[in-house]
Parts: structure tokens; sequence; C-alpha cells
């Protein structure tokens, strides 16, 4: 996958930064992308998670609490916003401690595990692999989080071409 | 030596964002607000009570499913189960409500190199210890592992 790092200006506050991934030089974000699916059946619930996107990284930061771990592969810290009761709209990020989220995108979680789903496995794994490629770069220091954690700085973007080299 | 990118994330504006956001009514982004940092305000409490979600759940009575729905942002907590919670955490209703602590926690990705020893030489971390020669089984031979660490900044 061939993508981009950005951050979604409209979102990131003092508290957490919040990013999402080009892929591909699209014009829009994998979060926009889930946006767009979804605006017309489950507008409601789009309106309340930017809401509460806003308060994470605003008021809040991004508590443990608001997340489901455990999405993704052991220590990869991509996780899923928590459901409203009643509500099964799913959206998966990567989590950065309480400082910063990466937000990808999702679908209406109808089964018990996304693996169940072909829309939820496609988005999930799609986070899997950043996180994956993140901490490669992480761990070659083409990448750094600055020292409050919140921004990600260096290479932001990725490759196959450059992967394989 | 590798040159330094100090580049950060390019800015990204959306107006699919802005027009949702735009349709949030002052009322649902309050509702939002107080409920997110409700949790967040008794997540605090528990962490300096150094109670565990089970610890508390047991405390309390409840499932600890039931806590992590608390703790997740999105409960609207009825006045019995908030009063439940202050007797519990020895607090009044008002301390429930008071300025919240600021909590910064960061990841920190910390990358290691093993490699083996002499058997019958110990590794003790103040949670575990594992000899040598289970350690060599683990790994087989040098390896690179990693773990994470969080902490929080005071």
């Amino acid at each position: 996958m061939n993508y981009e790092i950005v951050e979604l200006s409209q979102l990131s506050g003092n508290y957490t930064t919040i990013y999402s991934i080009i892929v591909n030089g699209e014009t829009q974000s994998l979060f926009e992308n889930f946006i767009e699916e979804n605006k017309n059946k489950h507008r409601d619930e789009l309106i309340s998670i930017l809401d509460r996107l806003k308060v994470i990284a605003d008021e809040t930061g991004a508590r443990e609490g608001f997340f489901k771990h455990k999405e993704g592969k052991p220590g990869d810290l991509v996780c899923a916003l928590y459901d409203e009761p009643d509500r099964n709209l799913r959206l998966y990020c990567i989590r950065n401690g309480n400082v910063a989220i990466i937000l990808g995108g999702g679908g209406l979680k109808e089964v018990t595990a996304w693996q169940h789903d072909p829309k939820l496995s496609k988005e999930a794994n799609a986070m899997i692999e950043v996180s994956e490629d993140i901490f490669q770069r992480l761990k070659e220091g083409d990448l750094r989080w600055s020292p409050d954690g919140k921004k990600l700085i260096g290479n932001l973007n990725f490759s196959e071409d450059e992967e394989d080299e | 030596m590798k040159k330094t990118n100090n580049t950060t994330a390019k800015q990204h504006t959306s107006s699919l964002i802005g027009e949702l956001m735009a349709e949030s009514s002052p009322l649902e982004k309050a509702r939002v607000k107080n409920r997110m940092e409700l949790a967040a305000r008794i997540e605090d409490l528990l962490i300096q009570k150094k109670w565990n979600k089970k610890e508390f759940a047991k405390r309390i009575g409840k499932h600890p499913s039931e806590i992590t729905k608390w703790l997740s942002g999105t409960h609207n907590f009825t006045q019995d189960i908030l009063t439940e919670i202050t007797l519990v955490l020895n607090i009044s209703l008002s301390d429930l409500y008071s300025k919240k602590q600021v909590q910064t926690l960061n990841t920190t990705t910390v990358f290691v190199s093993l490699k083996q020893v002499p058997k019958g030489i110990s590794y003790a971390t103040p949670y575990s210890s594992v000899f040598a020669s289970e350690l060599d089984y683990k790994t087989k031979s040098s390896q690179k592992a990693s773990l994470s660490l969080t902490y929080t900044d005071n």
C-alpha cells in the first residue's frame, strides 16, 4: 500500500493530535472515506463520533477506556473507538498513548469478530499494516515521536517500492 | 550517518468533516463532553487509588464489563449509580465534577538486543525472572526484540 500520514487539522487539539492516511495520492483520507460511506445511513452516529474525537483532542486526551483494544495483532496499538450504546459503527485507529491517534476506516459491525466481515477485515488489516510500517520506521530511525508524543516526525510517505528495496 | 528528517505531517482539511461538525447541536456537544469528562474523572480517581477495573468492580459489586462501559465515555450515568460510585470512592458528588487532572500518557517503543549468555545467569525484572537457558530457548539465538513502555508525565 502506498500512502501518506496527514494531520486532520479540524480535529487535532491541545491534548491529542489526530492523523489519518491518504492512500495512493487520493484527495480523501481513509477517515473521510469512512464518513462518505456512512453519511447517508448513519449521519447522527458520525456526528457523535466527530464530537467525541473533538473532546478527546481538546479536553480529555485519548483515554484508554475510550477505545476497544486488541483489535489488531499483539502489541501493535490497533484499536477501535468504543461504540455508543445500541450503535455498531466501528472505526479503526492506532493509538499512541493519550496523545496521538491515527484514524483509519471502518464500517458497520454486525459480526462478533472483524475477521468474519470482508469490509471490516480490509479496514482493520490496513491499520495493522500501517502500524507495522510505522514500527519499522521508528526502529530504523526514519520516523520518531516528538518528545511529548503528540507529533510524528520524519518520513511520513510510505511506498511499497521503498519497502522492497 | 543518517540525516535527521524533521518533517511533520501535512495539514489536511476536509469539507466533509467540516460539514458534519457544523451539524452537531450545542446540546449534543455538551452531552458528549460531559459524559467523556465524567468517565475521565472516574478513571483519574481509580488511578489515584491504584485500583484497576477488576478491583473497582469488586468493590462496587458490578461486573468488570460494566466498568468498561462506564469508562468508555459513552455512558449516561443515573444519579443512583453516581451516588454508589462516590460512596465506594469515598468522595462527594461535587468532587466527581471538580476540576479534572491533566493526564498525559505517552507510549515509547524501546528496541532491545538479546544475546546468548552462559547458562545459569538469571535475568530479573521487578515482575519476573527468567533463566538464561529459558531465554535462549525462546529466542534461539541473538535476535532483536522490542517492547513498549507506557509512562505518565507529571
